[in-house]
């Protein structure tokens, strides 16, 4: 299959010493290919072990995996780790931390090389990357990492894992600590790499209204286990169920609901901000079915939207 | 990485947890002191006795203290072996090219191995059952007198407990690094010497960055809550002695006597040229008479 089919995985940190901590508990999952997925929940729920495991960095303790037809359980021969490593892409929290080399260009290079890639291949898919996540390479290339701003380390580091050209592109937390502009930048340039790259995209975020804006589907961890596993378009039905796990709503959720708890049903799916807007506007329409309350209507929307 | 048990500490909350760290400092270097005053295998089971009796108490598996020999283990093997071969004096047993076991040396290369094991066990009791805090905190207290000789020992203090609270971040910040190479195709166990030596750079150069941007911002911390700025600090938690201390003292003490009045009262009688020394020459008496 060309995608990731997990069943019944495990995993428990530290085993048979007092520090033992659980971290996935029977955790059943399929992703295929084309999937656009957000994994939200608390730190310690379970979904950085989840993602660990498929890139093999760490070995399933009980139950199994595999990715891209890759037998993450077999035993002999083993697991091809080196074909699923360029298979999945993966882009960790704070990516800018592993950044080492001393030009952008060799930095980014590094993934590539370690394929045993031509010099006239490496320096392609670097330029590509680098053109990709939206950093000039004549400008950056012979430019030392350490030197650059954090969202630009950031770009340069994600980069680097493109550059691996892997078909599932996993990232955690991509957006953590930059500044308003800089996210922006990073939400963009994902929706452009799944477009362009990798067809598989897997994120991890703690923002929900972030997820909402690109994520076609939506795991919820909690305490370990799934919590539900929904196409993004219901997740209207789930406000409560997060609220009782202490997990934030999207504004654009909450909103709907609470007016619709007040009486005034908002037609259709609403998820994102854009959503809101147009269910508010076809709601003032239906309910005055006259033109010449466009304009009020206009300015009555964009104003429940900003509250 | 995760699974490294050696000086880690193991919470459980036993008696010898709760003893005074100062008390423990002091205990365990007594401790290694007199394991080398043991002389016959008779102390040496005391000794034994004595370790697995404090094991039981802290309620710290075995498993674990094995784990630390195991770190030793082929320190532990080439000490023995070296003797064993190297040592000359005694009746010879064997002899070739430059090697000679001599049965005085099958005797100290056991002895040495029993003593190293037990310094290791000794020393992995005390960090498993002391947290890094504690045991500055002891170690301040016991160079407090160096202050006196205008020695920064509160500063030294710290340093030492900032060092030891930084080894399990920095752990799991290599683990974090190396992952996300592998995950960029790196390969740190195939090839030849020099290419592994060099697949580190990128692990050691994220980590040395880290280690310093992590230095930077503790010290802004520190500067930014005056530390330093006040002459006499005082504790939150402050040290006390307490029954237990004594109780354990006591203990540790008829070991010591035991093995000194087995080392220097007993092997007065010990006809020259034996090769039992201290009690061992009395077991081996009545061993034999009960053979004869």
């Amino acid at each position: 299959m060309q995608g990731i089919e997990i069943k019944n995985l495990t995993y428990t940190y530290s085993q048979k010493t007092p520090y033992e901590k659980k971290a996935l508990d029977n955790v059943s999952l399929k992703i295929n290919e084309g999937d656009f997925v957000g994994i939200i929940g608390h730190t310690g729920s379970g979904k950085s072990t989840l993602i660990q495991h498929i890139n093999g960095l760490i070995k399933p303790q009980s139950g199994s995996i595999s990715v891209m037809d890759i037998n993450l359980n077999q035993k002999k021969p083993k697991p091809d780790l080196k074909r699923l490593r360029t298979e999945v892409g993966m882009v960790f929290q704070y990516p800018e931390h592993q950044l080492f080399d001393d030009t952008v260009e060799k930095d980014i290079g590094f993934g590539p090389k370690n394929l045993k890639l031509s010099t006239e291949e490496i320096k392609q898919r670097v330029q590509d990357s680098m053109e990709l996540v939206g950093l000039d390479y004549n400008d950056f290339k012979d430019r030392s990492p350490f030197d650059l701003s954090g969202g630009q380390k950031r770009r340069v580091a994600i980069a680097g894992v493109i550059a691996m050209r892997p078909k599932i592109l996993i990232l955690d937390e991509p957006t953590a600590g930059l500044d308003p502009e800089g996210k922006e930048h990073i939400l963009t340039l994902i929706s452009k790499l799944k477009n362009d790259v990798s067809p598989t995209v897997i994120v991890i975020s703690h923002d929900i209204d972030e997820i909402t804006r690109f994520a076609t589907r939506l795991i919820v961890f909690n305490n370990t286990k799934i919590a539900f596993d929904i196409p993004m378009a219901e997740l209207f039905k789930h406000e409560d169920e997060l609220v009782s796990m202490g997990l934030a709503v999207p504004m654009a959720v909450r909103l709907a609901n609470s007016l619709k708890k007040k009486g005034i049903a908002l037609k259709g799916n609403i998820i994102t901000p854009q959503d809101l807007n147009a269910s508010v506007e076809a709601y003032y329409n239906n309910k005055f079915n006259n033109s010449e309350s466009n304009v009020l209507i206009d300015t009555a929307t964009s104003a429940e939207v900003r509250s | 990485m995760r699974d490294i048990a050696f000086g880690q500490y193991y919470p459980t909350g036993s008696p010898i947890h709760r003893l005074d760290p100062r008390a423990k400092l002091v205990f365990s270097l007594l401790y290694m002191v007199f394991i080398f005053f043991a002389k016959s295998y008779v102390a040496y089971l005391a000794i034994f006795t004595f370790i697995v009796g404090v094991t039981l108490i802290s309620k710290v598996p075995f498993r674990a203290l094995l784990k630390s020999v195991k770190i030793i283990l082929v320190l532990l093997i080439f000490t023995g072996l070296l003797n064993l071969f190297m040592y000359r004096d005694g009746n010879i047993l064997g002899e070739w090219w430059i090697f000679r076991i001599t049965d005085k040396g099958v005797d100290f290369s056991i002895k040495i191995m029993l003593r190293l094991s037990f310094l290791i066990v000794g020393t992995s009791m005390l960090t498993f059952t002391t947290t890094p805090t504690e045991m500055t905190d002891g170690i301040e207290w016991l160079l407090n007198p160096l202050k006196y000789i205008k020695i920064p020992v509160h500063d030294i203090a710290l340093t030492m407990s900032i060092a030891l609270r930084f080894i399990p971040s920095l752990m799991e910040e290599t683990d974090k690094i190396i992952m996300a190479q592998k995950a960029r195709g790196a390969a740190f166990d195939t090839g030849k010497l020099h290419e592994r030596a060099k697949s580190l750079i990128p692990i050691l150069i994220p980590l040395f960055v880290s280690a310093l941007r992590r230095a930077d911002e503790l010290a802004d911390a520190l500067d930014a809550r005056c530390y330093n700025a006040t002459p006499h600090r005082t504790k939150m938690k402050k040290l006390a002695f307490s029954y237990r201390d004594a109780i354990a003292f006591l203990i540790l003490a008829s070991l010591i006597c035991f093995i000194m009045v087995d080392a220097y009262y007993f092997t007065q009688f010990v006809p020259v040229g034996h090769i039992a020394s201290g009690l061992d020459y009395y077991v081996f008496s009545w061993i034999s008479g009960l053979i004869a």
